[in-house]
């Protein structure tokens, strides 16, 4: 791809991220519909372009009579909470781990990777399952529990920025006219693994987004009456052939949400092209 | 007054593949105030671990380091820290010893950030020939010297008592290792700084250096003046070098020596002498027995034949 072309696949995927997000966060509360409102006698109104659409409600409206607008916009919101808040809270625990265990080494490296090589060796929706049968799938749980489905990628990222930083000879300069670890890890450590952390991010957000939907979609994320695009999508599938506009409207949504994440990652990636983030690439692609 | 930097008997190894390689072995040197000792031998013999070792930047397995007569070597992490001021370390390669995300200033401001201590940026600039104007400049913006100039810039704002200068100009072109060798000179008599300079080139220390050591193989073979050295090796692995160095005139008639053989490897050293294997002079006590260090004319040689 042209580097012209790269360029406008960056800002339009952040572009129509931001609006998504402004949307979904905005919109759910500007708008005068509220997503819980049921009104039974208009209920499985079909899209704007139908001669039988309901004013007011250009998206339709489920089986409820719910305005299919409103539901979206809030669904999005609860899905994006959780996919941006995991997502930051993986890369936050993922820098601070990968940072110490790749500047320090010996043993606390060698416990956090043998941690890393554990957990992707268990399937991480069985591990979510379970989770969510036990202590429930309050929203500030499911944040947590995706936070630890996307610490691994981060870790192993800024573990390696951490091993090739430390042995630099300008970092073993500083080093030599006395400074502490936590300087050389703030100071030269962190500003060289920034921008791979935020490609890192954006991967993530998109991963996280769809595990978010899969999760709620099985009836056990974001549990109604809350929407969420997973749990707006299940509740469709019940009228797939004849509303089907229910389901498609989330869909929709997590898949370009998830293609534009990806395409802010690897936007973002290739103008800081740096042999580390080339790797994040790789190893995004291989999950 | 006790010396700069004193190295007693100094030893590294490292593991490598269930061996050890012997890297240094039992060094002892001492430099006094104001002094230059130049270190030179091949790539390979150790002289670059040592100057790690002389600037705490690398641990020692044996042997104790002082610095103007306190011990450091047993010196925990945290507790060195503080004593850092005293030796500071410039690098071969100026390009990497920059990092590429700090302007000029921050660089030489650096070691103040760190330690929290004052200093003035631009009289350190100046001081090794550079304008004040260059600090608002990424490395990736100056030439080759005038990087090496920000480095040893760096390496004088702790005032330090003594550089390890890690083949300094080795990665420069000939016309700026001049310029730099020179100012190193002025320096040294401004501050009274001492000076451990590594080099693989005879030429380029002999003219600067006070005292010489020769290194071959983890060992010091030959040590002391300058002059003395240059103008009598008395050992033939210094002779070597010397007549392999390049000449100003040439015409010059040199009397050329020959070495046939390998070096030994430094995972298994001989229990001779360590060049007997190449040296024209060999005999058989050479293979067997390990020469001691011999005191001529102000000189120290490890050789059995010396005289």
């Amino acid at each position: 791809m042209s580097r012209r072309s790269a360029n406008l696949s960056l800002w339009l995927s952040l572009g129509t991220l931001l609006a998504i997000t402004l949307a979904c966060f905005l919109g759910s509360a500007l708008l005068p519909d509220d997503a819980g409102e049921q009104a039974l006698s208009e209920r499985l109104r079909p899209p704007f372009w139908s001669p039988d659409a309901l004013a007011g409600s250009p998206l339709g409206t489920d089986a409820f009579g719910r305005d299919m607008l409103a539901r979206t916009l809030e669904g999005g919101r609860v899905s994006l909470e959780v996919g941006f808040g995991a997502a930051t809270g993986a890369v936050l625990i993922g820098t601070l781990l990968g940072v110490v265990a790749g500047f320090w080494g010996g043993w606390l490296d060698r416990i956090v990777m043998a941690l890393a090589d554990v957990w992707l060796a268990f399937p991480f929706l069985v591990i979510a399952l379970a989770t969510v049968a036990v202590v429930g799938s309050d929203l500030p749980v499911l944040i947590a529990l995706l936070t630890l489905g996307g610490w691994v990628l981060p870790t192993r990222v800024t573990r390696t920025i951490a091993q090739r930083v430390r042995s630099e000879d300008y970092v073993v300069a500083a080093a030599g006219a006395g400074a502490s670890d936590a300087y050389l890890m703030r100071r030269h450590v962190l500003p060289q693994a920034l921008p791979v952390v935020l490609v890192v991010w954006s991967f993530t957000v998109g991963a996280l987004v769809v595990i978010e939907g899969a999760l709620s979609f099985l009836g056990l994320g974001v549990k109604p009456p809350t929407p969420s695009w997973g749990n707006i999508m299940s509740d469709g599938t019940v009228y797939l052939d004849t509303a089907w506009w229910i389901a498609a409207w989330p869909a929709t949504m997590i898949v370009l949400t998830v293609i534009c994440a990806n395409g802010l990652g690897n936007g973002l990636r290739r103008r800081w092209a740096t042999p580390d983030t080339s790797r994040v690439g790789e190893k995004a692609a291989a999950r | 007054m006790s010396p700069v930097l004193e190295l007693d008997a100094v030893a590294k190894r490292y593991a490598v593949g269930g061996r050890t390689l012997t890297a240094v072995d039992g060094v002892s040197l001492r430099i006094e105030a104001g002094e230059t000792y130049a270190l030179v031998g091949e790539s390979g013999c150790g002289k670059s671990t040592l100057a790690r070792i002389a600037a705490m930047l690398g641990g020692t397995d044996e042997g104790r380091v002082r610095w103007s007569g306190k011990e450091v070597s047993h010196l925990g992490r945290r507790r060195i820290r503080a004593e850092r001021s005293h030796t500071q370390f410039v690098f071969q390669d100026p390009s990497a010893a920059l990092s590429p995300r700090m302007t000029v200033g921050e660089a030489v401001a650096e070691p103040f950030t760190i330690t929290g201590r004052s200093g003035d940026v631009p009289a350190l600039l100046h001081a090794v020939g550079l304008d004040e104007a260059l600090a608002a400049r990424y490395p990736a913006q100056l030439s080759g010297g005038q990087r090496q100039r920000v480095v040893i810039a760096r390496a004088l704002a702790l005032e330090p008592r003594l550089l390890v200068l890690d083949e300094p100009v080795a990665s420069l072109d000939v016309s700026v290792q001049a310029q730099v060798l020179n100012l190193l000179a002025d320096l040294q008599e401004e501050r009274a700084i001492s000076y451990l300079l590594i080099a693989h080139d005879l030429a380029v220390v002999s003219s600067v250096a006070d005292r010489i050591g020769v290194m071959y193989l983890g060992r010091v073979v030959e040590e002391g003046p300058a002059t003395e050295v240059v103008a009598r090796p008395r050992h033939p692995y210094t002779q070597l070098l010397i007549a392999s160095a390049p000449r100003r005139d040439p015409g010059e008639r040199v009397e050329r020596i020959v070495v046939s053989g390998d070096p030994p490897s430094p995972l298994d050293l001989p229990p001779g002498c360590a060049f007997a294997s190449r040296c024209p002079a060999a005999t058989a006590v050479c293979l067997t027995q390990a020469p001691p260090p011999r005191e001529l004319d102000g000189v120290t040689v490890r050789c059995h034949h010396a005289a």
